[in-house]
């Protein structure tokens, strides 16, 4: 944030109003992300320290929207197929079948697809975070990563196949767009913040933190994770098992 | 990194909380050289990797070395936050870790050459003061690689 930066006094700093994740603006931009990387390294040659801060003139490159198009909306409705598996599971495994055909076309057209940072098949990480959902640590899902650790690297792997796999659909969904699809209808969502509870009413304080401020964006928390607070104090307690 | 006014006012509430103490001294460099005949390199604290190299722990000190000839289909991210996501480094890394920027601005002769060797971290977790020792350790790094400018680059 320029706000954090001007407090920090760095000597040579650009500061870009790109979205996070994107420091050089847009993917695909070749020409603008050399605009910004030639604009901070320029910074160099000045003498007019000991603090500079400049800032960089224009927003990034947004894909232009069809004309008369609306909003982006996932038109993809979800329906969970019956099965022996706690329900949150077995939506999201449907969600995951309904969008690789989107997912296909997305790689298809861009050609990448990294292999998933944690190791872990997306079955693999559902199920895992179903059973933490359910109050059990999932160890069978681990493969040899810290509890946190293949949470994490899992939570963002999938994550990241989603918002893919909607970016293979027609239209030209918005970044922002695609978070909020993310976060308010996928059920994925919801298994994340299920297994963030879990996390959350730890009596172990780095789960905890975990828990309220690593796995669902603070703006979504009152909707998906309603009565934990991401700053410390107290926690709901865990609702007793009705088995 | 975007607008405060860009994001939701909770996250602005929490990133404006965040402590962020100004040097106890003034760092400052003069110019020395003119871009033109510098070697630079990218230190990226976007938590990228090799596809062989461990992945980062949330709470990470350490830095994995990414040599300048490193195929974009051969890294990896394993920085996580809710707060950004990964499609656009998967579509074009140079959005995250712009190498081939890099490379365009020496072949034009923009600047002088580019490092062999660029390096990354996880940017998050830590204090600024316990990176210290690290980034000691990559400065002395760079200077054997002849780097005389590097390009801090954020996620």
């Amino acid at each position: 944030m320029r706000e954090n930066t001007e407090r920090m006094q760095l000597p040579r700093f650009l500061w870009v109003p790109f979205e996070l994740g994107r420091p050089f603006g847009a993917p695909g931009e070749p020409d603008f992300q050399r605009r910004v990387l030639h604009a901070a390294l320029a910074l160099l040659e000045r003498d007019d320290g000991p603090v500079i801060l400049e800032d960089f003139p224009d927003d990034a490159p947004v894909a232009p929207t069809a004309e008369g198009a609306e909003g982006w909306s996932c038109p993809i409705s979800f329906h969970p197929p019956e099965g022996g598996e706690p329900e949150l599971v077995r939506e999201t495994l449907a969600e995951i079948e309904r969008l690789a055909p989107w997912h296909e076309i997305y790689v298809a057209e861009r050609g990448r697809a990294a292999p998933p940072a944690s190791g872990m098949t997306h079955q693999e990480v559902i199920r895992g975070l179903g059973a933490l959902a359910a109050g059990a640590p999932a160890s069978e899902a681990c493969r040899n990563l810290p509890l946190q650790e293949w949470v994490r690297l899992g939570c963002e792997d999938v994550r990241t196949w989603y918002l893919e796999a909607a970016q293979g659909q027609p239209g030209r969904a918005q970044s922002f767009e695609l978070q909020d699809w993310f976060w308010r209808q996928t059920a994925f969502a919801r298994l994340i913040a299920g297994a963030a509870m879990y996390f959350a009413r730890s009596a172990d304080g780095r789960q905890q933190m975990f828990g309220r401020r690593a796995m669902v964006p603070r703006v979504y928390m009152r909707q998906l994770m309603p009565g934990v607070d991401p700053s410390p104090g107290d926690l709901p307690s865990r609702p007793r098992s009705s088995a | 990194m975007v607008r405060l006014s860009d994001i939701p006012t909770e996250e602005a509430v929490h990133v404006l909380s965040k402590v962020c103490l100004p040097f106890d001294s003034r760092p400052w460099v003069a110019a020395a050289a003119p871009l033109s005949t510098r070697r630079v390199a990218i230190v990226t604290s976007a938590g990228l990797h090799r596809v062989g190299d461990p992945a980062f722990t949330t709470v990470d000190l350490s830095y994995r070395v990414i040599p300048a000839s490193t195929p974009a289909h051969a890294l990896t991210m394993t920085h996580s936050s809710v707060h950004f996501d990964r499609t656009g480094f998967r579509e074009d890394v140079n959005v995250v870790f712009p190498i081939d920027r890099l490379h365009e601005l020496a072949s034009e002769g923009v600047i002088g050459s580019v490092a062999d060797y660029h390096y990354s971290l996880m940017g998050a977790g830590w204090p600024p003061s316990a990176i210290e020792p690290t980034m000691r350790e990559l400065a002395a790094r760079l200077r054997e690689d002849e780097v005389d400018a590097v390009c801090l680059a954020p996620v």
